[in-house]
Order: C-alpha cells, then sequence, then structure tokens
C-alpha cells in the first residue's frame, strides 16, 4: 500500500487520504470569458508528469498540497497549502486574484 | 496395498528432526488407520507406511504421490472432513484426522475414471475451447459433465468458520526466508541496530540446511547462527508464514493459520531460496519419482525412507549427496545416473571428490552421459527404470537397460523463488549458455541473497546474508549504529562466486520426449511436453499465450514446476532462446490461501444516536443509512394487542398521527457544522446559493449548495446563532464531504472564521404536528408563541433543562420545532418530550414516515432527487438562488447555463395507486402512440424519483423528472411499472399538501 | 453553553450494566467503579479497558486558541499531534497550531474542563468551543506493567506504528482505528504501557466491543475507574 506524507501528520498509509482533485488555477468567475470558464469547470489535462493535487487527510480533515509524477506515480514532495502558495508565482493561486473583489461585492 | 500401514519406511534417530517418536498418533487416509508421529505431515506419516499413492492427477486421473514434500506441487492434495485441497505434505498429521484422497471414482487405487489415460489423445490441449464453443450455449450443458471429472474436493457447506484475524507489523528490515542466507541476513541486520521480521513458511528455522547434506563445521555454523537470531531482541520470528504478495512500498502480506499480518517494512532481504526441477521424461509423474531434495527431506525431517531401492538421475554434484544420503539410510542405491559427461571434472570441493569416491567404492554404479528414458509402474508405484546413452542434446541411443528400483529421485536443477520479486516489478533472466538465472529491475529497498542469486557453498551463502543485512540496515532511515564502517562485510566479490558456484547447477537440457508422450511438463493441469509444442504449433508462440492456451501454469502449484520445462520447449520450438522466451507474470497470492484469510475480522462501523435505547424499548424497526442505524418505523405502540403492525400499516399511522396531533422523530444523523468567526456570513454567501449576511439573529435561511459545476449537492439550514456564528445543518450523508469541501475553500479564501463538523456533539428530534407548540411549552424556558417564534426562527434555550438549540421548521409540513442538544443528553430529551407528550397522545415515528410526509410537502431529497445533472432550476428552487450575489460556488455555471434553457424539470404528480404500484426508478414513456403494452420503441422522457402512497391525499404521489412539454399541470405522464403495464398520472403543483403552508406557520 | 444538572449515561451504560457495574458520580455523569463479577478494584492481570466517557473533556478551535489558553494559565503542548500532562493531572492535547483538547483528570478532583468553559463564555476571543465530551467517546486500554500487550492490541485495530519505541509516551496520532476516525494518546500510567482513544460517541459501541475483540488474546477485560484512583493513592 503506498504511503502520503501529510505535513500535519507525517507518514501515513494512502487510505487515510482523501484525493481532492488537481490544484487548478480558477479564472476570475465574473471577469473571465464563457470559454475560460468552461475550460476550468469541464476539461482537464490530464498530464503525464508532474501535476500539483489536493489531498486530505480524512482524520484530522487537514487539507494539503502534494505534487506527484503521474508517469512514475511518485509523490516528489508535499506542503501545506499556504507554502504552496508562497511557492506559486504571485496571482498564481486559484482565484486569489478576484477573492478580494467578491468579498467586497458580496458585502455590500 | 494390502499389508498393514506399519512404519516400515520408518529410520531411526537421529534422522528425523521434526518427529516427536515420543508422541505416536493415529489418524486415517480413505478409511484405513496409519501411525505416524508428531510433527509427521499427512504425506510423511503415509510414506512411512510404504503409502505413496496420495490422490489422482486433474485430467487424465493419473496416481500421483508427492514430488516436492515442500508444499510446492498440487501431487498431494487432499480431502479433509472440513477442507478440500489440503496439501498433504504441509498439513501436520493430526490424532484422529480422516483423510481421503480425492479427484477419483470408486476407490482411489482403482479410479474409474482412470480410463481417459488411455484416450488422452481425445483430450489434446486446447480440447475445451475446440469442443464446446459451438453451438451457442452448449458449454452449459457440457459443464457438468466436465466438473464431475474435473473436479477437485468437496466443500464442507456445514463447516464452522474459524476465528481468523489481522494485524499490522511494522519493521526496519523485513527478511522473507529463515534459510542460512535469511538467518545470516537478519542477524547481520539486527547487529547493525536494525529492528528486523524474519519470516518462513515452514515450521523452524534454518530453510535447506535442515535437509541437506552438510559437514558437521557447516552445520555448526549455521546452528551458531540460529541460536543467536533466536535470542536476538531485535529480531521478531514469524514461521508457518508465508508471504504471499508484495505491494507498494513493502507492504506485505503474510499469511498464517489464523491472522493474516501486513506488514510495513522499510527495507526488505529475500532469501526465498530456490524451487527443484524436475526433468522431463516418460512417466516422470509415476509415484516413487521425486525430487532428490524430496528425498533429503524425507530422511532428515522426518526420519522416512523413500523406498528400499533407488536410482539417482544426475544433473548436477547435489544428486551425489543424495546418493549418498540414501546409502546412509540404508536405501540401496542402484545407480547415479548423470546426464553430464564427465562430472568428476566440476566437483569443487575435496569433501565432494571424496562422496564420489565413497559411491563408487560401496558399490553404486555411476552412468555417465546417460539418462532415465522412461519409467515405468506397477500398481501405481514406479517398478523399474529404462535407462540410456544420450547420443544429442535431448535425444538417447535406442539401446536400452532396465534398471528395477522404487524410488527415482531427479536432481537436475534449479529456479529462484522468484514469485514476489517479480510481484515488485522484478525481472527474471536465464542465459543459455551458462543455464543461469539472474534476476534484475529490483525495486527499490529489496535486496536479494543465498541461492536464489545462484550461490550455493554454505561459506558464501552466510557471507552474502551478512552482507546483505548489514546493506538493508544501513539504508533504514534513523539507524545511526549501522553508520559505523564495518568493513568485514564488504569483500565478497558476488559475480566470481556466483560464476563458480552456479556453473553446473542447471543441466541445460534434461529433457528426453518420447515417441508415446506422458513427459510430464505440468503435473497440476496433466500437461506432456506434447501438448506445449501443440500450443505452439495451434499459432500460440508467445509464452503468455501458451499459458492462456493450454493452462500450463495454472494450477495450484502456479508454474514452480512448469515455467522452466514449459519456456525451454517453446524456445526450441521457435528458435528463439530461453532468455527470449521468458516466463510468464507473476501474480500474488504466492501460495494459495483459504478465503478465510481474507475474509477474517473486518470492521464495519455502526452508529447509534443517543436514543437507541428508547427505540429499541419502542420496537422500533431500523435501517441502515451509511454506517448509522436509524428507525424505520415502530411496531408498538398498538391501537389493540390483536393488532398486527405491518410497515405499510405503520408508516400510515405514524403520517396520520403527524398531521393530526403530534410525532416525534429522531433527526440526530443530520449533519451539523459550526462556522464560527466574523466572517462566517461571508463563508456562507459564497458557499452556498443564497445571501446570508442579512439573515438576522435568532433566523434561519434554507441553504443549497451546488458545485462550481452548478449541481446540487447538498442541502440544510443556516441558522445564524449570533453575529458571528451560524450552525449550518447538512444531510446525513453528505455532512462529512460538505465539510471537507468547505475547509478546502477557506485554505484559499483564508476568511477569518473556524469550520467545525459538530455533527455527533449534538443530536436533535423533530416535534411535529398540530399539537407540538402544547407539548414543547410544558418543557421550555423561553415563549414559543407565533410572534415571539415565528416559522424559521431559532433560540438557544433551555428544554427540560437542557441547553438547546431549537429551530422551528417546516420539513414534514406541519407546526414543528427541531429540538438540538449535546449528544448525552439525548435520552432525557427523548423521555421527556414522550413523559410532556402524553397527554396529547404523541408518539415516535420513523424515517419512513418522514419520507413520505416531506414528500406530500414536494420536499427533494439530495441524491434521491437529484442526480449528477440536477441544478436547482431543474428541481424548481430558483427561489434558492440569489440573484443579487457576484460570486457563489456555482453561480458562473447557472448563469450560462441560465442562457441555454432547461431540457428536463422535477415535477410532481398524482395517481390512482389502485391501478397499480409506481415506483422510484420506474420510467415515463412518450405515450403520443398511445398507451400499449409494447414499450420497445417508445422513447423514454423522464423518472420517477419518489414514489408513495400518500395518506393525507389518500392516493399515489410522487415527483419525476420530466422533458420540458410536458411539465405543465394537468399533464399526463405515462408511467411503465413493474411487469410492463402502464400506470397514467397527472401532473399536479407542488406541494400536494397544504399549498398555503398555513399549517407549519400556525 | 452551562452545563446542566442532568446525569448523563455512557452509550455504553448497557454493556456495562451487564457485567455487575457499579457506578459512581464523574464529571458529567457516571463512570464504572468497578465490576462486580471480578470483586476486585484493579487492573486486570493482563490487560485492561476503560470506558471514561463521561470524564470532563472539552477542545478549543481558531486561531487565538493558544494564546488565550495560555492566558487561563495552562502550559501546552509545543508540537501538534503531542500531549502534555498538568500538575494535576489533566492531560493537553495539541491537534494542530488552532486547535486544542483538555482531558480532566482521572484521579483527582478536578474541573479544568468547567472552569475554562465559564471562562471562555465571559470572553470574546477567536477561539471555539467544542462539546468533546459528547461528540467524542473516550476509552483507555492499560497493559501490565512491563507488558507490552496494550500496544499489540492498537496493532490489530490501527495501521500506525504505536509500538513504545517508536510512538513516545504523551505522542498522539489522528489516525483510523477500527475504521473510524480517532486520536489516539500514549499516556503510560504508574509505569503500565497505555493508550487512550477517543473515536465517535455515536460509534462508542462498535468502538468497544472492537477493542474488546482485539484484546482477547491477552485475555484483557474492562476494568472500572478504581483501578486507576486506589493505584495512585
Amino acid at each position: 500500500m503506498k504511503q502520503l506524507k501529510c505535513p500535519l501528520n507525517g507518514l501515513r498509509n494512502i487510505t487515510e487520504f482523501t484525493y481532492g482533485g488537481e490544484f487548478h488555477v480558477q479564472p476570475d468567475p465574473v471577469e473571465c470569458t464563457k470559454e475560460e470558464w468552461v475550460e476550468y469547470i469541464f476539461f482537464h489535462d490530464n498530464h503525464a508528469g508532474e501535476v500539483v493535487e489536493w489531498w486530505c487527510h480524512s482524520a484530522s480533515s487537514y487539507w494539503f498540497v502534494a505534487r506527484r509524477n503521474t508517469i512514475t506515480d511518485t509523490v516528489i514532495e508535499t506542503m501545506s497549502v499556504a507554502d504552496h502558495m508562497a511557492d506559486s508565482t504571485a496571482g498564481h493561486a486559484p482565484g486569489n486574484n478576484t477573492l478580494k473583489a467578491q468579498q467586497v461585492i458580496n458585502r455590500d | 496395498m494390502t499389508e498393514p500401514f506399519n512404519q516400515a519406511n520408518r529410520l531411526d534417530a537421529p534422522w528425523g528432526i521434526l518427529i516427536d517418536r515420543n508422541t505416536p498418533l493415529c489418524f486415517s487416509f480413505e478409511g484405513k488407520a496409519v501411525d505416524g508421529y508428531q510433527g509427521d505431515t499427512i504425506a510423511s506419516a503415509l510414506i512411512a507406511n510404504q503409502q505413496w499413492l496420495m490422490s489422482r492427477s486433474f485430467k487424465y486421473h493419473r496416481p500421483r504421490g508427492p514430488l516436492t514434500m515442500a508444499g510446492q506441487d498440487a501431487n498431494t492434495l487432499v480431502q479433509l472432513p472440513s477442507a478440500p485441497n489440503t496439501l498433504a505434505d504441509k498439513y501436520l498429521a493430526v490424532n484422529g484426522l480422516r483423510v481421503m484422497g480425492q479427484n477419483y471414482k470408486g476407490s482411489l487405487k482403482y479410479d474409474r475414471l482412470a480410463v481417459n489415460g488411455l484416450f488422452s489423445r481425445f483430450l489434446p490441449v486446447g480440447f475445451y475451447y475446440k469442443a464446446f464453443f459451438r453451438p451457442r450455449g452448449i458449454w452449459d450443458y457440457w459443464v457438468k459433465i466436465i466438473r464431475k471429472q474435473a473436479g477437485l474436493g468437496v466443500i464442507d457447506v456445514d463447516h464452522q468458520a474459524v476465528y481468523r484475524d489481522k494485524q499490522y507489523l511494522f519493521c526496519d528490515v523485513a527478511v522473507v526466508g529463515a534459510g542460512p542466507a535469511g538467518l545470516s541476513a537478519a542477524l547481520a541486520a539486527a547487529d547493525s541496530g536494525a529492528d528486523v521480521i524474519l519470516m518462513d513458511e515452514n515450521t523452524i528455522l534454518g530453510g535447506s540446511s535442515n535437509y541437506s547434506r552438510l559437514s558437521h563445521q557447516q552445520l555448526e555454523r549455521v546452528v551458531d547462527i540460529k541460536t543467536r537470531v533466536e535470542a536476538h531482541p531485535r529480531i521478531r520470528v514469524y514461521l508457518n508464514a508465508t508471504c504471499n504478495s508484495w505491494h507498494a512500498e513493502h507492504w506485505l502480506a503474510v499469511v498464517t493459520e489464523k491472522r493474516l499480518y501486513k506488514l510495513r517494512a522499510q527495507q526488505l532481504v529475500m532469501a526465498t531460496g530456490v524451487f527443484e526441477q524436475q526433468a522431463i521424461f516418460r512417466g516422470n509423474d509415476i509415484p516413487g519419482v521425486i525430487m532428490g531434495s524430496a528425498a533429503q527431506r524425507l530422511l532428515r525431517l522426518y526420519g522416512v525412507k523413500p523406498g528400499q531401492r533407488a536410482v539417482v538421475l544426475a544433473g548436477n554434484d547435489e544428486a551425489y549427496a543424495v546418493a549418498l544420503d540414501l546409502l546412509e539410510a540404508g536405501v540401496t542405491v542402484a545407480a547415479v545416473v548423470d546426464l553430464r559427461e564427465a562430472s568428476l571434472n566440476l566437483l569443487q570441493s575435496e569433501a565432494q571428490t571424496r562422496a564420489c569416491q565413497a559411491l563408487l567404492s560401496s558399490g553404486v554404479e555411476i552412468l555417465r552421459n546417460h539418462s532415465v528414458f522412461e519409467a515405468t509402474s506397477k500398481n501405481g508405484h514406479l517398478t523399474q527404470v529404462d535407462v540410456r546413452q544420450i547420443v544429442a542434446r535431448g535425444e538417447c541411443a535406442p539401446h536400452s537397460r532396465t534398471i528395477c528400483c522404487d524410488t527415482l529421485c531427479m536432481s537436475v536443477g534449479y529456479m529462484p523463488v522468484y514469485q514476489l520479486v517479480c510481484q515488485a516489478g522484478g525481472q527474471l533472466s536465464y542465459d543459455d549458455d551458462s543455464a543461469r538465472f539472474s534476476l534484475s529491475n529490483i525495486v527499490d529497498g529489496m535486496h536479494l541473497s543465498g541461492s536464489m542469486v545462484g550461490l550455493w557453498n554454505i561459506s558464501s551463502v552466510i557471507e552474502n546474508g551478512q552482507a546483505i543485512g548489514f546493506a538493508a540496515a544501513g539504508q533504514c532511515a534513523n539507524n545511526d549504529e549501522s553508520k559505523q564502517s564495518n568493513a568485514q562485510f564488504d569483500v565478497l566479490n558476488l559475480d566470481v562466486l556466483q560464476d563458480v558456484e552456479a556453473r553446473g547447477l542447471n543441466h541445460p537440457w534434461p529433457m528426453f520426449l518420447h515417441p508415446k508422450g506422458k513427459e510430464f511438463v505440468d503435473y497440476d493441469e496433466d500437461l506432456h511436453a506434447r501438448d506445449i509444442l501443440n500450443a505452439t504449433r495451434d499459432g500460440y508462440e508467445h509464452i503468455q499465450l501458451v499459458k492462456r492456451y493450454s493452462t500450463c501454469g495454472m494450477g495450484p502449484s502456479q508454474g514452480r514446476h512448469s515455467a522452466l520445462a514449459a519456456a525451454r520447449l517453446v524456445a526450441d520450438i521457435t528458435h528463439k532462446t530461453v532468455a527470449e522466451t521468458g516466463v510468464t507474470t507473476a501474480r500474488p497470492p504466492f501460495a494459495s490461501e483459504p478465503l478465510g484469510v481474507n475474509a477474517g475480522r473486518s470492521f464495519y462501523p455502526r452508529k447509534y444516536t443517543s436514543m437507541q435505547p428508547a427505540h429499541e424499548a419502542a420496537k422500533a424497526v431500523f435501517l441502515q443509512a451509511g454506517s448509522w442505524y436509524r428507525p424505520a418505523y415502530y411496531t408498538t405502540p398498538k391501537l389493540n394487542e390483536a393488532q398486527t403492525v405491518t410497515r405499510e400499516s405503520a408508516i400510515i399511522d405514524e403520517v396520520n398521527h403527524v398531521r393530526s396531533k403530534v410525532g416525534l422523530v429522531d433527526v440526530s444523523t443530520l449533519g451539523g457544522i459550526d462556522v464560527r468567526g466574523p466572517d462566517a456570513g461571508e463563508l456562507l454567501n459564497r458557499f452556498y446559493t443564497s445571501t446570508f449576511h442579512k439573515v438576522a439573529v435568532g433566523k434561519s435561511k434554507y441553504a443549497l449548495l451546488t458545485n462550481e459545476a452548478g449541481v446540487v449537492i447538498d442541502d440544510g439550514i443556516a441558522c445564524r446563532m449570533a453575529e458571528d456564528h451560524f450552525y449550518v445543518t447538512a444531510t446525513t450523508g453528505g455532512v462529512d464531504r460538505v465539510f471537507q469541501t468547505m475547509l478546502k475553500w477557506n485554505t484559499l479564501w483564508a476568511l477569518d472564521v473556524d469550520i467545525a463538523n459538530v455533527t455527533t456533539a449534538w443530536c436533535g428530534v423533530n416535534l411535529a404536528g398540530p399539537l407540538a407548540r402544547k407539548v414543547l411549552e410544558k418543557l421550555c424556558d423561553c415563549s414559543l408563541s407565533n410572534s415571539d417564534f415565528p416559522y424559521m426562527g431559532v433560540k438557544e434555550a433551555r428544554v427540560a433543562g437542557i441547553p438547546s438549540r431549537v429551530l422551528r421548521v417546516g420539513f414534514v409540513g406541519e407546526l414543528g420545532f427541531e429540538i438540538h442538544v449535546p449528544q448525552l443528553y439525548g435520552d432525557a430529551l427523548w423521555s421527556a418530550l414522550l413523559t410532556a407528550g402524553e397527554p396529547y397522545g404523541i408518539r415516535p415515528f420513523g424515517i419512513e414516515a418522514q419520507r413520505v410526509l416531506r414528500l406530500e410537502k414536494g420536499h427533494v431529497i439530495i441524491g434521491q432527487d437529484t442526480d449528477a445533472m440536477s441544478t436547482p432550476h431543474e428541481l424548481q428552487m430558483s427561489w434558492a438562488v440569489a440573484k443579487d450575489k457576484a460570486f457563489f460556488l456555482g453561480a458562473r455555471t447557472l448563469t450560462e447555463l441560465a442562457e441555454r434553457g432547461l431540457d428536463r424539470k422535477l415535477v410532481g404528480f398524482t395517481y390512482d395507486n389502485s391501478l397499480g404500484e409506481i415506483k422510484e426508478s420506474h420510467l415515463l414513456l412518450d405515450d403520443s402512440v398511445g398507451v400499449s403494452a409494447d414499450s420497445r420503441n417508445a422513447t423514454m422522457i423522464g423518472r420517477v424519483t419518489s414514489s408513495a402512497y400518500s395518506p393525507s391525499l389518500g392516493c399515489g404521489i410522487g415527483l419525476a423528472y420530466v422533458t420540458l412539454g410536458k411539465t405543465l399541470e394537468g399533464s399526463t405522464l405515462s408511467i411503465k411499472i413493474d411487469g410492463g403495464r402502464r400506470v397514467v398520472a397527472t401532473v399536479v403543483k407542488l406541494p400536494f399538501y397544504d399549498p398555503q403552508l398555513l399549517r407549519q406557520e400556525m | 453553553m452551562t452545563i446542566p444538572s442532568i446525569s448523563v449515561k455512557s452509550p455504553l451504560h448497557a454493556d456495562h450494566l451487564a457485567l455487575d457495574a457499579e457506578f459512581t458520580a464523574r464529571g458529567i455523569g457516571s463512570a464504572v467503579a468497578y465490576y462486580g463479577e471480578q470483586h476486585a478494584e484493579q487492573f486486570n492481570e493482563q490487560l485492561s479497558i476503560l470506558d471514561l466517557s463521561c470524564i470532563n473533556r472539552i477542545g478549543f478551535k481558531g486561531v487565538q486558541t493558544c494564546t488565550w489558553l495560555e492566558q487561563q494559565g495552562v502550559t501546552l503542548p509545543q508540537t501538534p499531534n503531542s500531549a502534555t500532562v498538568l500538575p494535576a493531572g489533566q492531560i493537553m492535547l495539541r491537534l494542530s497550531s488552532t486547535e486544542h483538547w483538555v482531558l480532566d483528570s482521572v484521579t483527582k478532583d478536578s474541573d479544568l474542563c468547567g472552569q475554562l468553559r465559564d471562562s471562555h463564555n465571559r470572553s470574546d476571543v477567536k477561539s471555539y468551543l467544542l462539546e468533546r465530551n459528547h461528540s467524542h467517546a473516550c476509552f483507555y486500554i492499560v497493559s501490565e506493567p512491563g507488558s507490552t500487550s496494550a500496544a499489540e492490541t492498537m496493532s490489530k485495530i490501527c495501521a500506525v506504528d504505536l509500538r513504545p519505541h517508536r510512538f513516545a509516551n504523551l505522542a498522539m496520532a489522528q489516525t483510523s482505528v477500527a475504521r473510524l476516525n480517532a486520536v489516539v494518546v500514549r499516556h503510560d500510567h504508574l509505569g503500565r504501557l497505555a493508550y487512550l482513544i477517543l473515536s465517535d460517541m455515536t460509534a462508542a459501541q462498535f468502538m468497544w466491543h472492537s477493542v474488546l475483540d482485539a484484546m482477547q488474546e491477552f485475555d484483557g477485560r474492562p476494568a472500572g475507574l478504581n483501578a486507576i484512583t486506589l493505584e495512585a493513592k
């Protein structure tokens, strides 16, 4: 059985985790074009190679990020979402560019 | 055999290290008493009593006896009262055990089905594929007849399952195989600081050293290591433990009689040894023809002579050790038939040179460049061999010489026990020139040691084991001790040693085909050489195809003795090398395992609310919802003693009671999420479809959840308990996912809010019915009047002294209060409400009645009335989607979908239930051609998602998806019910009951 | 929420009664003092399991939890997935940097949970209360001195390596036990290897019987609170 290293709980059997899908960058849900939105919702790269994924340690409900090679099925590293966001180029976190705007809009 | 079983073949001590001569035992075989000793296997005790015949072969019903004495062949499958297909050479004899042969008709000795053997050319390879595929369906006829002939044992259907369980094990270094290599590896690894598990499928440590011919010093050396292993605090030894499979990251399934171990190792040492291989000649399956190692096992492990007069077929020098052992045990060795030209030149050690001379001086004839061409039997046992000179590879001279014997020992070659290594992606290669095997592509963290890598000399095996064990320990994380350099283990030059020692162990071509066949390649499946050759002639040239076509290697021994021979034959006929031909893929399990091993103790959690004792007392009938057990309906109270309560009558009674008086239902399984913090409202706004920041404290609002694709995935009620606190309910089955999803989004949004799943911290009831307020007023410390506590209000109050969250809701469509209290107070709350409600005729109702009540109100159940495509608009719930909100999860998709228009809608329908019963999942058909019994050409235009008899309306009601055009009130729907009949239903406006909503808001 | 005066029962009450249990008032309800059939108010020869579900427990979660708890004078574990024992015997569990649980002492009269609850009710802090007395049952598995049978029992129901030399005293794991989410804490008791299991209250019966089943080969049986309290004196 494969194992996964949770940044909070350490190395555990894969059965302790829930897969949360690829870590996609959400386009601005208000401003983006229809095509961009459809691409984001319905199309997935199914990339052969390195991907970034959401994983949740079920017992502690802790979400984190794993970089995984889908060809070799090896996990390259795992990290907290905050660390991943800090690593990523500014503005590339999903929806980050628009969240502030949403907050303002919704709070009106 | 008519003579009594008297253990005539039993030797005196020190032969037989596994048996205890002080503890005799007796069991029966085929109804006849068999004497043996504690420690005997069924097979060893039988051979001690000169009973070789143990089973009949699968296809031709040929007599078969032990081949390996190691539990690695299918020749010894016997029937026990509780278990068929038991390996007689593995299973320990037990006092009083009743053992029978299997796969015969009449008696084991005179099997009437053995006539098959005479007509074997009617059963050529691929026979079943060729004979029974036409006409269609004929297989069903033949299968019964074939099963009867080819059936293995009989299953005892009354057998009481034994308790088996599972355990997790952990270690730094796991060593599979406790022979000299495994023992040395385990000791070296443990001495280097590693935490070690050593496992072996046998009952004692030592592996081949327990039965092979070793010098006194060699044996001493192994015993010394064994003693140190047993005493080592860092080594755990598991015997009778078969490592049956390798899984990712060194996760091993280790099977023992009563327990399945799941072992996680950091490093793995495979010291699984070799399987001896048979020679291929006519009659090589006759009882009495055995592996050289099998003879040695019989002698040293069980103190049993295989026979009185033996011939040894030699393809390597180990055969001479076998011959010497036989001589020492008092067996006459009629001849050593050596396949090689000049074996003496190949002998490595002086000891072995002396061995050969000893044989000659004992008068044993050594025939060089000769082979056994045919073995023949009488009464199912070997009587003589036909020995001929070899003239070319695989060919014998016409001149024959007959040697009488009752035992033939074959020592012609070995194959590594490669199965686990190959399960882990390893590759088995074969060098055609040296007839040597090697394993490559070894997974990280796996190490191979001992005879499986071609080492044979005991001291190089031990030294290699030590080096491997040390290396494995050094590669473990957090092992500091082993980092101290320990150069003594690095001196071995493996390649050189392998070259020297492995040379001559495998004879390259111990195969002599006979014009009349019966040279068995696969004993399990009764395949002889010609079958393999014919398979390739039929066009199946790839070894994988040969396997599937001929079934070679598919029997219980999984190719242990057929893989090499089959590969050689296929290679020969296809003009390839054995290396190019290869062997078939190894898959788990390594050895057959009872299903009970996997079916043993497993865990299926059951959840009960804290009101469970009350439900049981009221004789509820429970139904399972996920892990939850919930009251479906109650069989009490009864109207009178004579009343029989059925599911249907209970549901109607409970529904009517809620509509007319007051009922109480346990809603504890409902999900609950506390969202607390300054951004609580903002989080709900982004998550759910409606707007929440304007909800006043003390009020609640329906919360509908869609995913980003606009599909409805959950619903609940969001209660504003405080400015910074929402208590949100979720569906029973959906809450865990809703909670996880909420957390996931907030890791991105980083709102100042805390999210806690409080589902099991709280339990709750719904008190519903026109008299609900009167009941609750007796227990509640706050005003419940409609003005103080209107519909959709929420309050923190005390009910019966218990701190509660009280919600005014209308799920069942009557005046209703949901009272949520901390879990352990549930029991107290339930009984307080029942007591307070007694004057008003309160009674509990189950979730079946609740489902009917909600359906009468037209409320959807997520998951039942929704599917993976359902949008709020299809559910006619556009009212729950905020139009003034820039963002929520499904907003953009729903906006886009709105432009496209709907394809279908969920509508309510009523029908006359006396015409037939419409059930969930029944289909709606296009009735444009009129109602007809022939629905094959009709178009499906929708399906029913909920359906029930409505006691309040007195007719059938339901919800169904309907394509647009048939959704208008008054439209008729043609629904195909069970049996193909159609029932017509009418679309009506929702809700079915109390459309003015007067009752829930009173 | 203030605690009402109603005494609650463990979900295992009926199981305890069937074993002839004598109860004692504890925490928010009653706990088993001892089981009548054993006559003795002590641990079993090999291995014992105690139902501590009614002993007070409380949780706090939120960004200001650490600060607030420290202001209350409580010493906190410094790393997630570890525990500390306070001088009066209460156990503090750190589940993450923002979540702590408090387990009141079994041996001593202590009401730290009550005090923290009162203090929390009066404060306005970004730390939110969790009713752990109700959401989670609590079991205590205690070996005989020198025995590791508690660890062996755990290895039949939990896939995390909890052996004493790999899982230090007061180490904690959030994991799956008998396929239920659970928090496992090693909390040795006077030289006895022991583990606390905190898991879903509504599956308390399932967990109890799963552990009892796993304990059977070590002759493990239920024991009452007196085993702890008397031995502590």
